[in-house]
């Protein structure tokens, strides 16, 4: 099942405008909102549709064509050759012009290659792959580009030439499927604490160490950890794109798909709770750790974690992959769709290493000399 | 026999410098005290003996009944002469130089009139101090006689019979007025060339004292060498570059915190109980023997030291 979104003035494909959160028509700048462009999400038979005629819906619907913009067309099964599962690589064509999508096992979004089109492959998103949330993006490409150009030149160790940062090979907008758990995680401890005072009579320095034993347990509940469900992300440059912002957190809608590319998830929840709750095993065991307070030494003897998942969402959230020409080498960076933030290992220069190194060994050096020599010794 | 009897030699004490002489109200504040503790300790022995083991042989060089025989014996005639008669041995690696680890171990006691014998195994040395009057009486000549009774005794092994001459000497000595050093203010790096020991009859010139005062300095001065302070620096712009690259990738900024649901989670049990108290105490050091325990000598040739507690002792040291 592909899935076009089609200006209904013009006929143009619309995608999903970073800046406004609305479908947009590139050519006659026409927006609309999502909900009323997610022709394919079941409502409630009870569930009161209401929806504001615009203008341009009035006098569409005055001309009696009302039905334009879902043109049964739109409805068509892809041609679809395959005895394949849903989860394997099948082909799909254009239905502006025709011509095979190259899509791997994972896409559910892309673009055409061949005219451009933003294309949803909606049977890749429904039933158990449908997702339950996603975060829109929030950055345009060119903010994107423009802040990738400011990162660049922040780099203390990046080449000279990299900082210049005109060598963007590819941007791309990229909906990388997450789990989204919520878990319980309860913690039991028990330490053995000590206060140290030190006091002086007379000749004698004493230190009075008083000793206790303290006991805590905490219930702590942690909402809406990510996790990335992707085999082709790598975890740690994933997990570094965080924080998102949850207050824009929106049921999903095919159309925030319109433009960008999307993949469906490569491990269920149950494959990745043991990453994620080890994890959480870390931040129940420092909120533990954080309620022991007023001690000079904490000895813990004995500490039980226990965590449980009480939910999990699929959700895609946005990320734009840069990649990055310098040197005949590629690099690859990822920024936070929603935040901005940039994650990836830049080159680094050999000589600024160099030149960092030495210079704050040399400065520590010579202080380290003028506290000496001030104290009474000679400089050299 | 000669030798012994130059000792003991009266000219010695009357040779002493005029520094002597300006320091004699604190003399005889000095005796007048010396007399009331001694006779307060003849009175009550017990009030002394606030513990009543002094042979800590952490060597093991002798037998179970040498080691109850030391102890009673070193308990009754320290008794009698009003002294405290420890003996240590030790045979640890990690521990400080003789003369340090006496005074450390004094340190740890509160004030009174003791002297030590230490044998340090590892180092191959004997060390004696004399705190309180037997600063005073055990002094380091008379340290010296000691020792010269002693070595044959302790070359061979004969532990017990080497420590039976100390602590019978020692006894004795308390009460021998015939030649005393009142003057506790060790000064000079040599002796004096009023009291120079020209016919070599004491060995304790021939101990390195300063073998071990120079690592000191050297130990306390390594902050300052400049060689120490590159390697710092080295380090130090190691670790910053070192973060700064690791760093450039881009750091995880999210944490618990971000995802804790506030108002559904915190402490459900806490308990606090106070269990014991336990107070140890050292001696405080004075500002001015922040050198450490580097001793010397007195004008009158005698060779004593300060500990870190600020306990003058008399002193003296052999190599075995």
């Amino acid at each position: 099942m592909v899935i076009h979104y089609k200006c209904p003035n013009c006929g143009s494909d619309m995608a999903f405008d970073s800046s406004s959160g609305k479908l947009r028509c590139d050519s006659c700048g026409r927006t609309d909102s999502i909900d009323k462009m997610a022709g394919g999400k079941d409502l409630p038979k009870d569930a009161k549709v209401s929806y504001e005629m615009d203008e341009e819906d009035l006098a569409a619907a005055n001309a009696s064509f009302e039905k334009d913009y879902e043109d049964p067309s739109d409805r068509d099964e892809p041609a679809t050759h395959s005895t394949f599962q849903g989860d394997e690589a099948k082909e799909y064509n254009c239905k502006n012009c025709g011509a095979v999508l190259i899509t791997d096992a994972q896409t559910t979004a892309t673009t055409c290659s061949f005219c451009g089109a933003g294309i949803v492959l909606g049977d890749r998103l429904s039933g158990s792959l449908a997702p339950a949330r996603v975060i829109p993006f929030t950055i345009s490409k060119e903010q994107a580009q423009e802040a990738f150009r400011k990162w660049c030149r922040k780099g203390l160790l990046t080449p000279k030439d990299f900082r210049v940062a005109d060598r963007i090979k590819d941007i791309t907008g990229l909906y990388v499927p997450f789990w989204l758990y919520d878990l319980n995680g309860r913690g039991e401890a028990e330490a053995t604490c000590t206060r140290v005072r030190t006091y002086t009579r007379g000749d004698w320095i004493y230190t009075e160490t008083k000793y206790y034993h303290v006991y805590r347990k905490v219930d702590l509940n942690y909402q809406r950890i990510p996790c990335d469900a992707s085999k082709k992300m790598d975890d740690s440059m994933m997990d570094k794109l965080e924080p998102y912002q949850y207050n824009n957190l929106k049921d999903f809608n095919m159309p925030y798909l319109a433009g960008y590319i999307a993949e469906k998830y490569d491990y269920d929840d149950a494959a990745l709770l043991p990453r994620v709750k080890d994890r959480v095993r870390s931040y129940v065991d420092q909120y533990i750790r954080s309620t022991i307070v007023g001690y000079t030494t904490v000895n813990i003897h004995r500490k039980d974690i226990n965590i449980r998942q009480k939910g999990a969402d699929y959700t895609l959230l946005p990320v734009w992959m840069v990649c990055y020409d310098y040197r005949q080498a590629e690099h690859n960076f990822a920024m936070n769709g929603q935040t901005g933030k940039i994650v990836g290992k830049p080159p680094i220069s050999a000589g600024k290493v160099a030149a960092w190194f030495f210079g704050i060994s040399g400065g520590t050096f010579l202080l380290l000399r003028l506290i000496t020599l001030l104290s009474g010794g000679g400089f050299l | 026999m000669m030798r012994q009897r130059s000792i003991f030699q009266p000219s010695q004490s009357l040779n002493a410098t005029p520094l002597h002489r300006y320091l004699y109200v604190p003399r005889l504040y000095q005796s007048l005290c010396m007399a009331l503790m001694f006779l307060l300790l003849m009175i009550s022995p017990a009030i002394a003996d606030a513990s009543e083991k002094r042979v800590y042989d952490d060597a093991n060089l002798l037998s179970s009944t040498e080691y109850e025989d030391l102890e009673q014996m070193s308990l009754e005639y320290g008794q009698e002469a009003g002294i405290e008669i420890y003996i240590l041995t030790h045979d640890d690696s990690s521990s400080t130089y003789p003369e340090k680890y006496i005074e450390d171990f004094e340190d740890q006691l509160p004030i009174g009139n003791r002297v030590y014998f230490l044998y340090d195994v590892f180092r191959g040395e004997i060390f004696m101090e004399g705190y309180g009057t037997a600063e005073t009486y055990i002094h380091s000549k008379r340290i010296d006689a000691i020792m010269d009774q002693m070595v044959d005794n302790l070359r061979n092994g004969y532990y017990y019979d080497a420590f039976v001459t100390y602590i019978d000497m020692s006894a004795s000595y308390m009460k021998d007025d015939s030649e005393l050093n009142y003057d506790h203010n060790y000064n000079y790096d040599t002796p004096p060339e009023s009291s120079r020991d020209y016919d070599n009859q004491y060995s304790y010139d021939d101990y390195d004292y300063n073998q071990y005062y120079d690592d000191e300095v050297e130990a306390k001065d390594v902050f300052n060498n400049i060689w120490v302070q590159l390697g710092i620096s080295l380090v130090i712009g190691g670790i910053v570059v070192g973060i700064m690259a690791a760093g450039s990738g881009g750091r995880m900024t999210a944490h618990g915190n971000n995802y804790i649901d506030a108002g559904h989670s915190g402490l459900i049990g806490r308990r606090d109980h106070y269990l014991r108290t336990t107070v140890t105490k050292v001696r405080r050091p004075k500002e001015n023997t922040s050198t450490g325990s580097r001793g010397g000598f007195n004008a009158g040739g005698f060779r004593g030291g300060v500990s870190g507690g600020g306990r003058s002792h008399s002193s003296g040291g052999r190599k075995l």
